[in-house]
This record gives structure tokens, sequence and C-alpha cells, in this order.
């Protein structure tokens, strides 16, 4: 009851809203409209699988970004991570086999994050240093690798059914890895002490050192699991299209915020969570499907994905926590 | 004390959704009088203030400032009217300097260039600082500055503002005696130049060295506005808990145990040639002057900070303190000095808060660390009802809790551990007089368990009535140790000034 500030009560409702169901009720207003708009393409069985396969990378980025807003940090070299790890995997795949090369990819996911976690921990550097100067020198290895040019050719048919397949006839292989990456890190950060624990980090790093936590091991934590899942995205990335490309992730960094800030006004006003991250996907994958089946010119989803971002920052309500 | 009224607060009310935090208020204010605020936490003090500051618009009832109605509807409004506040949580700009602070949010007054006028400024500043004994450098950032020094900028911006009608919320709370006396000294200047102050405060002893009448709150409710020299403390506690209170201090002496923690030669920030022991069982004291080491001592004493030189044993064996993770893991717990900075994540719930510390115990099986709501639940359960924390769910916000309960909530943190060590930094400080009961009954309930306890306070009455023995410290070292059933407060308050 003391903690209103000077705006209205009916404002701060209105925001408390927003801040809880902003996001699905944007959803479910964008569903609406594209049904109306496009009735015999949107809602049908064909175009909700085209809908989840285009959003499973993302959710993937986002759900492993989630885990370090969460503890007040974030990545920014996660869309270049994901560049190289997409290139190097389709790289390796054709010289040393797919397994090796998946493997290789998702081991240089581990070590960017732990390089970036290392350096934001144990030098104190802020994180948006860290991550963007990490960034570019992620894009040179990338190119050094690549030589600058898309990486195809003879793919290992294995490497390429990682995401395409469909052990579950219907469904994409990348949607179900999808589905178990998120559930994984649902249950971390909602079930697990280290959970528990970088929420407390990200809310009061001061009490959750006297609370005993070791703020440092949790971060570090944090930073491994977001390149990770960046590298992971970035691999199946490579899977999907059948090929290397130099500059295949950047879309990532945006979408990923976005998805994470929109998850962020989903159901528990201004905490970042994992569910919400995926609604917040969602959100955005509908938006792009339903402009690209009418046929809407691309730069335009330039505009609307930088606007989505403004408004999920703003009805997540991130900039106004607890203060009294 | 002049007889003309500068304000008065007639039928104020003011409901929040399923709480009626004022019920028909009536307050005023002389002009150059000091008009104490007395009440228990949630008693509607703060509301009040609240709706005079322009945070709140009231539901009922008007406010008239010199005879005129007047409406507050923002802090720039009740600043035009004359009104200063110095809040609990003072609102300053860590990293700006005094100067700065003072004039934040004022219009700087420039030259022709539109450059600000940094001489005439500074000067006009320290004159003021000057007034109010203000010795340390004005030109560093607050955020380098203690809480006391802090509140004194804060009561320097008001008089900057020369505001007629000053509200200084637990101004003392973080203060100690000798600055206390300071502020009073100050409090006596702004009444001779005919500011009016209301003064709110827990510290109920000071209000009548300082206060011309006051007003007691209870429930949202005015209960009495009377004279000082009408009032007297056993009364006043009456009116604020509507039942008599016997006795504030419920010390139950038990016999100390053996030792259980020794201290030697401890050299640390801020505390040298620290020596002690401490017994199962026991409630040592420790107090000093502002600056004494007391904080410091704690922070050692938990591995915040390094300690340089010096032995510490626990139960007969040496121990090393590196992270506060390490004192945990050995039996050594803090309750810090700033609840909501150190003691809370406040915007977790009761439950994610409580069980803090020692998540590991509410593991649904050995080995996987999935934690199990139920059990968790269960904790809390027990942890709200036997301290009885008022509170509507166990998923609701801690920040959202009134002092007092945020407090317990900080205590309750550590029963689920095996705490042999707790060291209380300012456990009691800003709570009402029935949650501080209850803290100290918590205190005597874990010493009684076998545990020590280090309660460091800077209220005196407090560690005679609740202590076994009292340290003083004294510019970082232990200067004597008063036995609490034979010493006075007085005799404290003279060893805190080294004599």
């Amino acid at each position: 009851m003391e903690r209103q500030s000077t705006t209205t009560a009916r404002g701060q409702k209105v925001r408390g809203f927003l801040g809880k169901y902003g996001t699905l009720v944007g959803l479910a207003v964008v569903v609406v409209i594209f049904t109306i708009l496009q009735p015999r393409v949107f809602l049908t069985f064909e175009n909700i699988v085209n809908i989840l396969n285009q959003i499973a990378l993302v959710s993937i980025i986002s759900a492993g970004l989630t885990v370090v807003m969460v503890m007040g940090e974030f990545d920014l070299s996660l869309g270049t991570m994901s560049s190289f790890a997409g290139c190097l995997s389709v790289g390796l795949s054709m010289q040393i086999g797919p397994s090796a090369g998946i493997a290789v990819g998702v081991l240089s996911g581990v070590a960017v994050g732990l390089t970036n976690g290392s350096v934001v921990v144990f030098l104190s550097v802020s994180a948006f240093i860290v991550t963007i100067a990490m960034s570019s020198v992620i894009t040179g290895f990338t190119y050094w690798y690549t030589g600058g040019a898309t990486i195809f050719g003879d793919i290992p048919e294995a490497f390429l059914n990682l995401a395409r397949g469909q052990l579950i006839p219907g469904v994409a292989n990348m949607v179900i890895i999808m589905l178990i990456l998120l559930f994984l890190l649902w249950m971390l950060l909602e079930h697990t002490i280290i959970g528990r624990q970088m929420y407390a980090v990200g809310g009061n790093p001061v009490a959750a050192r006297y609370s005993g936590i070791n703020i440092k091991k949790c971060k570090m934590i944090g930073f491994l699991i977001c390149s990770s899942c960046a590298a992971i995205g970035g691999i199946l990335l490579a899977s999907r299209i059948g090929a290397g490309h130099p500059t295949g992730g950047e879309t990532f960094l945006l979408d990923s915020f976005t998805a994470v800030f929109l998850g962020a006004a989903t159901l528990k006003g201004g905490r970042f969570h994992i569910l919400g991250t995926l609604i917040g996907a969602l959100l955005i994958g509908v938006v792009t499907n339903g402009l690209t089946i009418m046929n809407v010119q691309y730069y335009f989803q330039f505009i609307f994905s930088g606007l989505i971002l403004i408004l999920a920052i703003s009805a997540s309500g991130i900039n106004r926590r607890v203060s009294t | 004390m002049g007889e003309k009224t500068v304000l008065q607060m007639r039928g104020i009310c003011k409901s929040f959704p399923g709480v009626t935090a004022l019920d028909q208020v009536d307050f005023d204010l002389r002009e150059g009088e000091v008009h104490a605020l007395v009440g228990k936490n949630g008693a509607g003090k703060s509301t009040l203030i609240r709706i005079l500051a322009g945070v709140y618009s009231r539901d009922a009832g008007e406010v008239l400032v010199d005879g005129k109605r007047v409406e507050i509807h923002n802090s720039a409004a009740a600043q035009r009217l004359g009104l200063g506040f110095i809040h609990q949580e003072l609102n300053l700009v860590p990293h700006f300097n005094a100067y700065e602070n003072a004039m934040l949010g004022l219009r700087y007054p420039t030259n022709m260039l539109g450059l600000i006028k940094w001489r005439s400024l500074r000067k006009q500043i320290a004159e003021i600082a000057r007034s109010l004994n203000i010795d340390f450098d004005l030109k560093s950032p607050v955020s380098a500055l203690s809480s006391a020094q802090r509140r004194m900028v804060m009561i320097a911006r008001a008089l900057v503002r020369k505001a007629k009608i000053i509200v200084m919320d637990e101004s003392t709370a973080a203060l100690s005696e000798q600055e206390i006396s300071i502020l009073f000294r100050l409090i006596e200047e702004l009444k001779r130049q005919k500011v009016s102050v209301i003064y709110i405060s827990h510290r109920l002893e000071e209000i009548f060295t300082i206060a011309d009448r006051v007003t007691v709150m209870r429930d949202g409710r005015s209960i009495a506005t009377q004279h000082i020299s009408e009032a007297d403390l056993a009364t006043l506690i009456t009116q604020m808990l509507d039942k008599t209170l016997k006795e504030e201090y419920p010390k139950e002496r038990i016999d100390t145990g053996p030792v259980l923690f020794s201290v030697h030669n401890l050299n640390a920030p801020g505390i040298r040639d620290i020596t002690f022991d401490l017994h199962e069982g026991e409630i040592l004291g420790v107090t000093g002057l502002l600056g004494s080491g007391k904080t410091e001592l704690a922070q050692a004493l938990f591995g915040v900070s390094k300690i340089k030189s010096g032995e510490l044993y626990l139960g007969g064996s040496a121990i090393s303190l590196k992270s506060p993770g390490d004192a945990i893991r050995q039996g050594i717990v803090l309750i810090p000095e700033e609840r909501r900075e150190q003691g809370l994540v406040v915007d977790m719930t009761v439950r994610e808060n409580m069980t803090l510390p020692n998540l590991h115990k509410f593991l649904m099986f050995k080995g996987l660390g999935l934690l199990s709501r139920i059990k968790e639940l269960g904790f809390v359960q027990e942890l709200t009802e036997s301290f009885s924390i008022g509170l509507s769910s166990h998923n609701q916000p801690v920040g959202f809790l009134s002092g007092g309960n945020q407090q317990k909530v900080v205590l309750a943190k550590w029963l689920g551990g095996r705490s042999r060590v707790v060291v209380m930094d300012e456990p009691t400080r800003g709570i009402d007089v029935g949650s501080k009961t209850e803290i100290y009954k918590l205190a005597g309930r874990m010493a009684e368990e076998g545990s020590g306890i280090i309660l460091i306070s800077s209220e005196v009455e407090e560690l005679v009535g609740v202590c076994d023995r009292i340290l003083i410290l004294f510019k970082g070292r232990i200067s004597s140790c008063l036995n609490a059933a034979e010493t006075s407060s007085q005799e404290v308050v003279r060893s805190c000034y080294g004599r």
C-alpha cells in the first residue's frame, strides 16, 4: 500500500494490467487481425506448424538470454555467436563428420560463454562492453573461418536432419529440441536452487551475497548457458537452411531481446521467465508470419520488430521496480 | 511556540484497496512548534505525511496552510507551500556531492552567460553546513558519506529551500547520541527562526527532549494530542498499543554455556585488536558512537570485509572467513543493518526470501537439485505463525510488508539453518515497539537453543535490557566491557564517549 508513486491509481492499474497480460492480449489481437485479414491461410494447421518452425530457433536463443537477464546482465554477442557456431558446425561436419561438427559448434558457445562470464565476473567489466567487444571478436573469427562467404556444398544428411528431420511425423526436430531445452531451462530457473539464487542475484545482489550465494558462480553459469543456447540456435539454423551463413544469426539479437522483454510482460509483471519468453517469441513469430502472408515488404518487418521491442520494454515495466 | 496555526489537517481519510489507512485524522501545527507524531508501524503516520507531500491524494477532509485551504497535488506544490520533507529513506543522488544534492530540483543561480555561480552557491550552502556543525567534505560524493552524514545533507537541503514546515521522518534512526544532540540543537535553532517541525520517531524517549506537543496515531486514527509536559512514556506506549506493555525488554536470564566463539586480536577495516569470547546462550551487546567500528565488526565476522590479521575460533577450532558463504557454512550469520538493501530481495516473495540461505534444505529428493515448494511452505508457515508475521499470503512480495514484519522475515531466514553465532546489526532500527519486543524474544529463543547472539545497537536502553554483557567500541577498539545486570544506560553512554 505504501509504494505508489505520483502516477495516478488508474494509470497504475493500466500499467499493472499491461505488465501482466500485455503480451497475451497482444498475441490475441494479432491472431484475430490476421485471421480476419487472411481467413483461408492464417489459422491453418500448416501455417501453425510453420510458425512453430519459425520461432524454434529464436525461442532457444531467447531462453538462454532469459537466464542472464534474470540476473540483471545481458549478452549482445549472441547474434554473432550463433552465426559463428552455424558456420563452424557446417564446415566441420563436412570435414570430420556431423557429430563432431555439432559438438565443436556447441563447445564454441561454451568457450565464449565462459570468456564473457569471466571478464564480467572477475574483471568487473560491464556486460554491455564485454559482449559488444566479444561480438566483434566472434565476427572476426567467423570471417576468418568462412573467408566471408557462405559455406555450403555436400553437407551430410545427418547434419541437415538435426533441424529438418521429423522424429515425430509432422513436427520438425528443431521444434522438439526447442521444447526440451525450454523445459530444462524452465526447470532450472523455477525449480532448482541455482535458479532461485539467480533470481535473488538479479533482485538484490547485496542481499544475495549476504545470504551466502556465490554470485560469481551464478553469473558464470548464466553466461555459459546463454552463449551455448546461441550456439545451438546457430547450428540448427545452419542445419535448417543447409548452409553456414556468416551473418545468418544477425536478426536473432533484436528478436531475442524483444522476446525476453515481451516475456517479462507476461503473467508475472516485470519478471523475466521462460514461459513468458516463449510466448514473446510466439508473438514475434505470429506477427512476422502474418506480415509475410500478407505480402508486406520485408523492410516493414524490421520497422515492426523495432517498434515491438520498444513496446515490450515499456509494457514489461522493467524500469519501475519496487522502490520504497 | 507561537499561537498562530500554520498547518491544519481536518478529517483526513484515505483508503487503499482492502485497507483503510487513515480514518478522520486531525492534526495541527503551530508556528515554531515541534509536534511529534508517534505510533506503531502501519498506524498511518507515513500515509498522513505522504498526503501532505502530495504523493497521495486524500479521499476526504481538508488541509489548511496559514489558514487557507490548499490542494497539494505533487511535491512541487508542497514545496511552494513551504513544506520540506526528510524521509526515512533519503532520496539523494549517490554520486552527486553535498552541494549538488542540496540543490537537487532547485534552479541554480546563474550568471549572464548561463553558467552556474558555484562560488556564491558553495558559500551559501557552506554557511548552512556550518550552522549544522557539518565537518565532512561537502565536495565528496554522498555515496562516500555515512548514513548520518547523508541525513545531514538532507537537512541542509530543506534549509536551502527555506522551508517553513519541516517533516522529519525517523531522522535519528541512523544517528549516534552525539549526532542526535547536534540535530536537536539544530531543531532548537529552527524553532527560533519560527520554522515548525513535524517530528516522527520510534524513539519515544527522545521526543520528551525535543517536542512541544505529541500526537499518537493508532490504526489510522489520531488517538490523542497532548502537551509534552502532560505526557509520559508509559501513557504514550499504552495509547500506541491499546494494551499495557508491561515489559519492553522480555529478558529471561538463562545460564550461559561454555565458550562458543572466540575472537583474538582481530584487525580488519575499521576495527583494531578486537578480542572477546562469546558463550553459548549468551546475548553479547556491542555499542559505540557512529564510526566506532560496530558495523565494521559485523562485516568482518561475516566475511564481508577482509580480515587483515587475528584468529577466530568456533567451538574450539580455528576458522577462516573469506566470504559470507564461508561464514554461513560455519554457522555464523548476520542480520544486516540495512534490511532493504542487504537483508531482503524486496520483489521476491516472503517464501523465497525466507528460504534463500538454506535452499538445500528444501529439496524434493536428495541429490537432485529440485526444490520442493511444499517443504518450503511448511517451513514458512511455521515461522510466520511462531513469529506472528502479519501477511496475507506467503507469495506476497516482501517489499509490501511493514518494516517490523520485514525485519522478522530477515530473522526468520536464519532459523532454518544451524546458526551458531547470530550477529544482529541494529535489528530494531525504525520498527515499532511491538515488533521490537518480538525481535528480542526471538533473540532470546535463539540463545536458549544454544546459539550465541552478538547484538549490535545504538539504542542503549535496549542493550541494557536485553544483553548479558555489553562491549563498548571506541575508535575501532574495545574500550570496555560492562555487565548488563550491573550497569545503567548512563554508564553505557558515558563509556561510549570514551570516559
